[in-house]
């Protein structure tokens, strides 16, 4: 746990800060060992930044700590030119004695892609984002040219590169920080003592209650307009509404869509609504019996009734999901052939599949509202219940979200209800970090599932960057998963977002992370202690 | 005296005997192995392991499985929890005082207000007075604290906007937890708008303290009014009124004095009510204390806080229900006399 401060020193009545109801805990400070939306949310646009950034509105990539780069004609070799005169943060622990510069690029990202560097294996050495999307194999070598200029080498094409390095986890952090922590044998608090080049530095944490954050005066794109910034952690989405009403929270996280109602009615509040790169789905363990058979999984596919997930559920605020695309992406596949709810055909594929009486099998979902599903447990109840019409008893197993992550890394469930937020558009998102060989080995696999065959088309898929070229790849890949069913998709949710009328300067992400370097407190609220 | 201190003392360590004896049976039925239901962690390394058995004797008989509990426990040992592996007894050192902060402040309401009603009642027994005071206290005993807690958030909450409805703070206050008693904490803290704090402190006590206090509040007036009544019709009363003394010396020096005693002890069997109302209180106001940490456990299947909890809040009203036996027993000589002896 972190603690002290310096007093702040303001004349101000009550310190400018922002309030954030969060739904749950940060598993670290540190997104490249995660590829959980809770701690990419609390660290990757507050204490960190990126060489680039993806900016949502212009649907391109922008600068960040890069200032402008340039890519060779093959695609294969990135030069990047580093920001000057950019300070890294101080806590009680560490004060910076230089700039940031290509030291620190090539220390943050040798640390994911070396296992040989003395910090790979600090907090546990699983960099899943980076496992996913073939980092290590991709990148052939990084040279420092000099202190503001860096060049990537990769060893083949990959059209999703730039798009990976704009995502919420390639943070880069700071290589003297990390020199004195080795000093001091204090390695693991680079991840829960963090110092980056963001907007906010990490005041600090106490578990299950708040997150403190104040405003990094130095920072390279002008410093915050609001003094701190507090995550109030409320898993509950009824207290974060309650809150939000009550003013104790100024914006919240994913409330639920039964509340959406009760939120539009109250002057006070605005809703911010976005359609999410998401995907909710039902994945099965495809290395257990009887989920080896695709047979078995294409029965369930019959057995499931999405609607009524998604009128339960969802309240109507999201898609049926028909792949794991969703179909705002241009590689979406529009004529793939849909599993229609029919508890009798699923009866007759089980029969065809030796099961005529039916099966038992645990279903794990967790007791924590996520973007992609508000309520995995009802979802699971629901499944229970559409199952058991085909002869199919599901026990359902739960955890708290982080014992629940823990857990499913031992592959020892039979199904699982799970999703994902896309990081970037590129539509390789979808498919690498969730169904690759690679993946099995970062948790993001959450379905046990390597198919040679698969891996080749998605891995072509990425080798040209003229996006024509790449549609048929991904058509096929959609083709490949829709026939072999390693995991049934649901729903992709709306996104929503709630904050009070007088912040302003926030945006909401299609693609997940939360910024509050431009947020603002409008002026007429200085009465009442900031409770209103 | 000292025969029936003893007597008390001999007693609770039987009870408290018993209490360990059914949290530990309790975790030996629970499922899963018993190394990890008792210490907590999951699952645990040969070394690990090794280490548990040790130091629960779990290669021994039960009995010394039972006595090396009740060891473990007694100094401080309540193992880690399930979901986070944190030591139990720290996160009970620091969740305990907000719940003590919210049980002293609804019980001293409890009193201020029950105290002077009670006495009100009585004087005007069977009067307009005394039916309304006994009516409201029987409608504010029937209430479910839950019902009261959702329908004062629904109100006063989110329709009327007065008061906060979650936390003990708001949180851009910066006060650090050095008691854990908000008040005092934002005393001892260093910030600026100190004044403001403690206001957006108060508010975030109104409601849960009130909604706390109705209980307990509606518990004083009637024991109040029952004792005061006895009193009033006492023969020495009588002559302090027939030697025509001020009415209200009669009442509050001569009745109050000797009734007050039974209302003090007959509200230390009120804390494990207390207790229990002011676990619902916190799960609905979201308040950080122990009540809302045990009914998240107990969702979780958290089997150590859950033990650890049983263990504890039980404990504490065993603890106190005996201590406020020996004061009395110190106070009222008339006590001490073998049909009160026995419980």
């Amino acid at each position: 746990m972190l603690s002290g401060c310096s007093p702040s020193v303001d004349d101000n009545v009550h310190t400018p800060g922002i309030v954030y109801c969060s739904e749950g805990d940060p598993t670290s400070f540190n997104p490249q060992l995660t590829t959980n939306g809770t701690t990419t949310d609390a660290s990757s646009y507050q204490i960190y930044n990126r060489l680039v950034e993806y900016d949502p509105a212009l649907g391109s990539i922008v600068p960040a700590l890069a200032r402008h780069w340039f890519i060779n004609e093959d695609g294969t070799s990135y030069t990047f030119y580093l920001r000057k005169n950019v300070k890294f943060h101080s806590n009680s622990n560490f004060t910076p004695t230089r700039d940031f510069n290509a030291d620190d690029v090539l220390f943050s990202f040798n640390r994911v892609i070396d296992s040989a560097h003395p910090y790979h294996n600090v907090s546990g050495g699983s960099y899943p984002f980076f496992q996913s999307v073939g980092f290590t194999d991709i990148i052939n070598k990084i040279v420092k040219v000099n202190d503001y200029m860096i060049v990537i080498h990769l060893t083949e094409k990959d059209a999703s590169f730039m798009a990976n390095l704009a995502a919420n986890f390639a943070i880069v952090q700071s290589k003297e920080y990390a020199e004195q922590l080795t000093k001091q044998q204090l390695q693991p608090q680079i991840d829960s003592h963090p110092i980056g080049t963001g907007p906010f530095i990490l005041d600090s944490y106490f578990q299950n209650d708040h997150i403190r954050y104040k405003r990094n005066q130095d920072y390279w794109n002008g410093a915050p307009d609001i003094e701190q910034l507090v995550f109030d952690i409320t898993p509950k989405s009824t207290n974060r509404i309650a809150k939000l009403m009550t003013g104790d929270c100024d914006i919240s996280a994913l409330p639920q869509s039964s509340e959406i109602d009760i939120i539009r009615q109250n002057r006070k509040l605005e809703l911010q609504i976005q359609t999410g790169f998401n995907v909710a789905y039902l994945g099965f363990n495809t290395e257990r019996i009887p989920f080896n058979d695709p047979k078995v999984r294409q029965a369930l596919s019959h057995a499931i009734n999405k609607r009524a997930i998604v009128e339960a559920v969802y309240y109507g605020s999201a898609t049926i999901a028909d792949s794991v695309l969703p179909s705002l992406s241009w590689a979406y596949n529009d004529t793939l052939q849909p599993y229609e709810y029919n508890p009798d055909k699923a009866k007759a594929l089980l029969a065809q599949a030796g099961f005529k009486d039916g099966f038992e099998m645990t279903l794990w979902a967790a007791p924590v509202q996520r973007i992609y599903n508000p309520n995995a447990i009802k979802t699971a109840e629901l499944i229970q219940g559409q199952l058991k019409l085909v002869g199919v008893n599901v026990n359902i197993v739960t955890y708290g979200w982080n014992v629940f992550i823990d857990k499913l890394n031992d592959y020892s469930y039979d199904s699982v209800l799970m999703g994902w937020t896309a990081d970037n558009a590129d539509p390789d998102n979808f498919f690498r970090p969730l169904f690759s060989c690679a993946a099995l080995l970062s948790g993001g696999n959450r379905v046990n599932w390597c198919n040679d065959d698969f891996d080749e088309i998605i891995n072509q898929a990425i080798a040209s960057t003229d996006q024509k070229k790449r549609v048929p790849y991904y058509l096929a890949a959609q083709q490949t998963l829709n026939k072999q069913v390693p995991l049934i998709p649901i729903a992709h949710a709306l996104r929503f977002q709630v904050k009070s009328r007088n912040i302003s300067g926030l945006s909401l992400n299609p693609y997940g992370g939360i910024s509050f370097a431009k947020a603002k407190r409008k002026a007429a609220t200085t009465s009442n202690g900031g409770t209103k | 005296m000292w025969f029936y201190i003893a007597r008390r003392v001999n007693l609770f360590v039987f009870t408290v005997a018993v209490l360990f004896l059914l949290v530990f049976v309790m975790l030996n039925a629970l499922p899963g192995e018993l190394a990890t239901n008792l210490s907590g962690i999951q699952n645990p390394t040969m070394a690990q392991y090794d280490a548990i058995v040790n130091q629960y004797q779990l290669d021994k008989s039960w009995f010394n499985q039972y006595i090396s509990f009740i060891k473990q426990r007694i100094h401080g040992d309540f193992g880690v929890s399930f979901s986070d592996a944190k030591p139990i007894y720290d996160e009970m050192l620091r969740l305990l005082p907000a719940t003590i902060e919210l049980c002293i402040y609804a019980m001293t309401i409890a009193l201020l207000l029950g105290l002077p009603l009670g006495i009100i009642a009585a004087v005007y027994y069977k009067k307009f007075g005394d039916f309304f005071l006994l009516g409201t206290s029987l409608i504010g005993y029937s209430i479910p604290v839950f019902w009261l807690g959702v329908i004062a958030i629904m109100y006063f909450g989110l329709d009327l906007q007065w008061l906060p409805v979650a936390g003990k703070l708001n949180l851009l206050y910066q006060v650090e937890q050095v008691t854990g008693f908000t008040l005092i904490d934002i005393y001892l803290s260093d910030i600026q708008y100190k004044q403001l704090a403690y206001q957006d402190a108060i508010a975030h006590l109104i409601m849960p303290t009130l909604t706390l206090a109705v209980i307990p509040a509606a518990v004083v007036i009637r024991i109040t009014r029952t004792t005061m009544l006895e009193e009033l019709n006492a023969n020495y009363i009588k002559a302090a009124q027939a030697r025509g003394q001020h009415p209200l010396s009669v009442i509050f020096h001569h009745a109050l004095p000797n009734a007050i005693q039974p209302v003090l002890s007959q509200i230390t069997l009120q804390l494990s009510t207390l207790l229990t109302s002011a676990m619902v209180t916190e799960v609905i106001f979201s308040w950080p204390g122990i009540g809302q940490w045990l009914i998240q456990a107990t969702y979780q299947q958290n089997y150590t806080i859950i033990s650890a909890g049983v263990l504890v809040c039980a404990g504490f009203v065993i603890v106190v229900t005996v201590i406020s036996d020996i004061l009395l027993i110190a106070t009222t000589p008339r006590r001490r006399s073998a049909e009160y002896g026995s419980v």
